[in-house]
């Protein structure tokens, strides 16, 4: 039990925390919309950090052991708020009108083909190599009662589950810039999406696919955000902007409660069917998976660094540079697995494909201490909101190969908030990475002053032939 | 955004001014499950028939219920000035952790370093008792299982010698000699032996004696507070920064006339 002034502080920080994100969401959509995907993710861990210190201690059978009552709550809403703190300046609304003032807005001309035709083309080809790949394997793990971690499937397979945030945001873009240019909205990429979603749905996923799916998705949308944002909006206005007619309103409402019913059903097969757990065990563990398991490991860190002290930085860099157990992945959560549940178990649960959740902000406390965390948070949210801002400045401009190029550098980032992973800075290609977005930004200043473009949306033009007489 | 900096800033100052917690003692140290061995599996041919007495999963398990905290704080002996509190934080904090299959790590804090002691004596006690009580279970039906194999094998000696006295005494038939009898006794005695054998596997729950029990305090909940303020002192500074940039880059834009 804590204290009634603990509870209380836990209450208002955890409180601030959500207050801050419906200012958000209400007042700098773009903020909002553009990171979503880790805002959700931060918003989730929150309520279960919460949970954990008002309602510890409570069982956790991954850790074999109780979790709280305590006061991680504060820190890590202090950390979150570090975290958002400076997207505030980096898409403060000055800057935000700056960029709407170099929207392009030329529509594409009859017969051209374009950026999105393309995408379109060659997603049709990639999704439907899927679909013969999944039959042809005859296999389908949703028939099957398999995990989807369980299921290898083909080369496509492996490569969509790699990239497929990254195929989402592109697909995401040319929605975006669709309604930019053309003012209408791209239903192919919708359809794409859709189809993707059932290639999920059969494949075994639950939730976490269709989350991230539609974050990245939904990403570049921030820029048609921006662009019909005012100064006189009224708070949560943007969102009747986005759905202004009643086909957009009546869509998105049917999308919603497709994805609604699709992802309450996949997680209800995988643990009755999939899993096997009976009645309230299915309960159990859907209580365990939403409230316990996305902060297990963070207070698990928190009890070991600010109430026993045992903060040993040498030691954690080691083992997340230098000699972790499986060097080529996420580090940062094999030392807090091995930090909470030891060995053999951490080497045995990693090396079998399976990772606790959570990871931030944890790993900054391990590896720089209480106190010289903060910096370092505050320099990763500062790197974080740039790169967001690039890419929705991007997707205003049509600077689509720094746009994607800076979703890809982002994407490191986006693997540090969900799963605390640090060692993505050491590999090799993220610096290749860094240079050639580097030169994609280099090169689009050089070619906009001639008036000309790195990546035009509009190709090429097909001459149209009329029919006389 | 003022709601959440308010919000934000009064989580701060009733955090800050709260009275501070009494200095409390955390207690930790790590004990063996004592082993058993598994007779059934021996006889089925395992190589490792050795298992614990009870699955790490159900000590922890045990440990952290309610009913086993709430046995603990009744029957330990806490000093009189303290023993509100250490009935309370031991209740509240008494954790287990499973290094190992056979290792727990048991984790408490109360208001004294004697408090802790008292809890530890009170813990120790019942988890051995517990397991000394399933033990000598185990024990016994390792005992019967052995003086059965012991009496079968006799029994089949018996036999083995009639037989064997009949085919030297009589000229021998070769469907007589057709009988597993001698291998059944060979396999019973072997079962025997390592029946014998595994009972030096055999032992009970050990907790380390209250002189190696790493007792740390008198602790407080400073770091949190402070590493708090620090995180609070940044982002109060990146706020003030943020605003005092944006509005010097909105006079550059639009210069007073």
């Amino acid at each position: 039990m804590i204290s009634a002034g603990e509870q209380a502080a836990v209450l208002l920080c955890g409180g601030s925390f959500f207050v801050f994100l419906f200012y958000l969401a209400g007042r700098r959509p773009v903020i909002f919309v553009c990171f979503f995907f880790i805002i959700f993710t931060l918003a989730w861990r929150m309520a279960a950090t919460m949970f954990i210190d008002l309602e510890g201690p409570v069982y956790s059978s991954q850790l074999v052991r109780t979790v709280g009552p305590g006061t991680a709550t504060v820190v890590h809403a202090i950390a979150y708020l570090v975290t958002l703190a400076p997207f505030l300046y980096f898409f403060r609304r000055s800057a935000v009108e700056a960029w709407c003032a170099d929207v392009r807005q030329d529509a594409a001309q009859p017969g051209e083909i374009t950026l999105a035709d393309l995408t379109f083309a060659a997603s049709l080809i990639l999704l439907g190599f899927l679909y013969f790949d999944l039959v042809r394997r005859g296999t389908i793990p949703f028939f099957s009662k398999i995990e989807r971690f369980n299921y290898a499937g083909g080369v496509a397979h492996r490569w969509l589950f790699r990239y497929g945030n990254l195929v989402t945001f592109w697909w995401g873009l040319m929605f975006a810039t669709g309604y930019l240019r053309r003012r209408r909205v791209d239903w192919r990429m919708l359809i794409l999406l859709g189809v993707l979603a059932v290639y999920a749905f059969l494949t075994g996923n639950r939730f976490s696919a269709y989350y991230s799916y539609l974050s990245y998705f939904i990403a570049p949308w921030a820029a048609v955000v921006a662009h019909q944002l005012t100064n006189q909006s009224k708070p949560f206005a943007w969102i009747g902007r986005s759905l202004a007619s009643s086909k957009s309103r009546l869509a998105a409402s049917c999308i919603a409660i497709i994805l609604g019913g699709v992802v309450l059903y996949a997680i209800y097969n995988n643990l009755a069917n999939v899993r096997g757990y009976q009645q309230s065990e299915i309960w159990h563990q859907a209580f365990e998976r939403v409230l316990i398991q996305p902060s297990e490991v963070g207070w698990d860190s928190f009890e070991r660094i600010f109430q026993r002290g045992h903060a040993d930085s040498p030691a954690v860099f080691r083992f997340l540079f230098e000699e972790p157990i499986e060097p080529s992945r996420n580090t940062s959560i094999q030392y807090l697995m091995f930090a909470s549940i030891g060995e053999p178990r951490a080497s045995d649960q990693i090396r079998g494909g399976f990772q606790f959740a959570g990871g931030f902000p944890e790993i900054f406390f391990e590896l720089f201490g209480p106190y010289l965390a903060w910096p370092f948070l505050f320099g990763a949210g500062c790197i974080t909101a740039a790169l967001s801002a690039v890419m929705v400045r991007g997707t205003l401009r049509g600077d689509y190969a720094s746009t994607f190029l800076a979703l890809y550098l982002l994407f490191g980032f986006h693997i540090m908030y969900i799963g605390g992973m640090l060692n993505f800075v050491t590999v090799q290609s993220y610096w290749i990475k860094i240079g050639l977005f580097s030169l994609a930004l280099f090169l689009e200043e050089t070619l906009a002053r001639r008036g000309l473009q790195l990546l035009p949306f509009g190709l090429l033009r097909v001459r149209q032939v009329r029919n006389r007489g | 955004m003022l709601l959440g900096v308010f919000s934000l800033l009064a989580a701060a100052a009733v955090w800050l001014l709260c009275k501070p917690d009494p200095p409390v003692w955390r207690a930790r140290t790590v004990f063996h499950i004592g082993s058993t061995v598994n007779r059934i599996l021996l006889i089925e041919g395992s190589q490792n028939p050795q298992s614990t007495i009870e699955r790490y999963t159900s000590v922890v398990g045990l440990i952290s219920s309610a009913a086993f905290r709430q046995t603990v704080v009744g029957a330990s002996k806490f000093e009189t000035d303290t023993a509100a509190i250490s009935k309370l934080l031991v209740f509240d904090t008494l954790r287990a952790n499973a290094i190992n299959d056979f290792d727990i790590a048991i984790e408490f804090v109360a208001g004294s370093s004697q408090d802790c002691l008292a809890a530890y004596r009170v813990i120790s006690d019942q988890i051995e008792q517990r397991h000394a009580r399933m033990l000598e279970q185990d024990v016994k039906l390792l005992q019967i299982t052995i003086d059965e194999y012991r009496e079968r094998s006799n029994q089949l000696q018996k036999w083995e010698d009639a037989r064997l006295r009949v085919i030297h005494d009589t000229v021998p038939d070769p469907e007589v000699l057709k009988t597993d009898l001698g291998a059944i006794w060979n396999q019973t005695r072997e079962n025997l032996r390592k029946l014998e054998a595994t009972q030096a596997l055999v032992a009970p729950t050990r907790f380390p004696p209250a002189s190696e029990v790493f007792s740390n305090g008198p602790l407080t909940g400073n770091t949190v507070r402070l590493s708090a303020l620090s995180g609070l002192g940044i982002l109060v500074g990146v706020i003030l920064i943020g605003l005092i940039l944006e509005h010097v880059t909105s006079e550059r834009r639009n210069p007073k006339p």
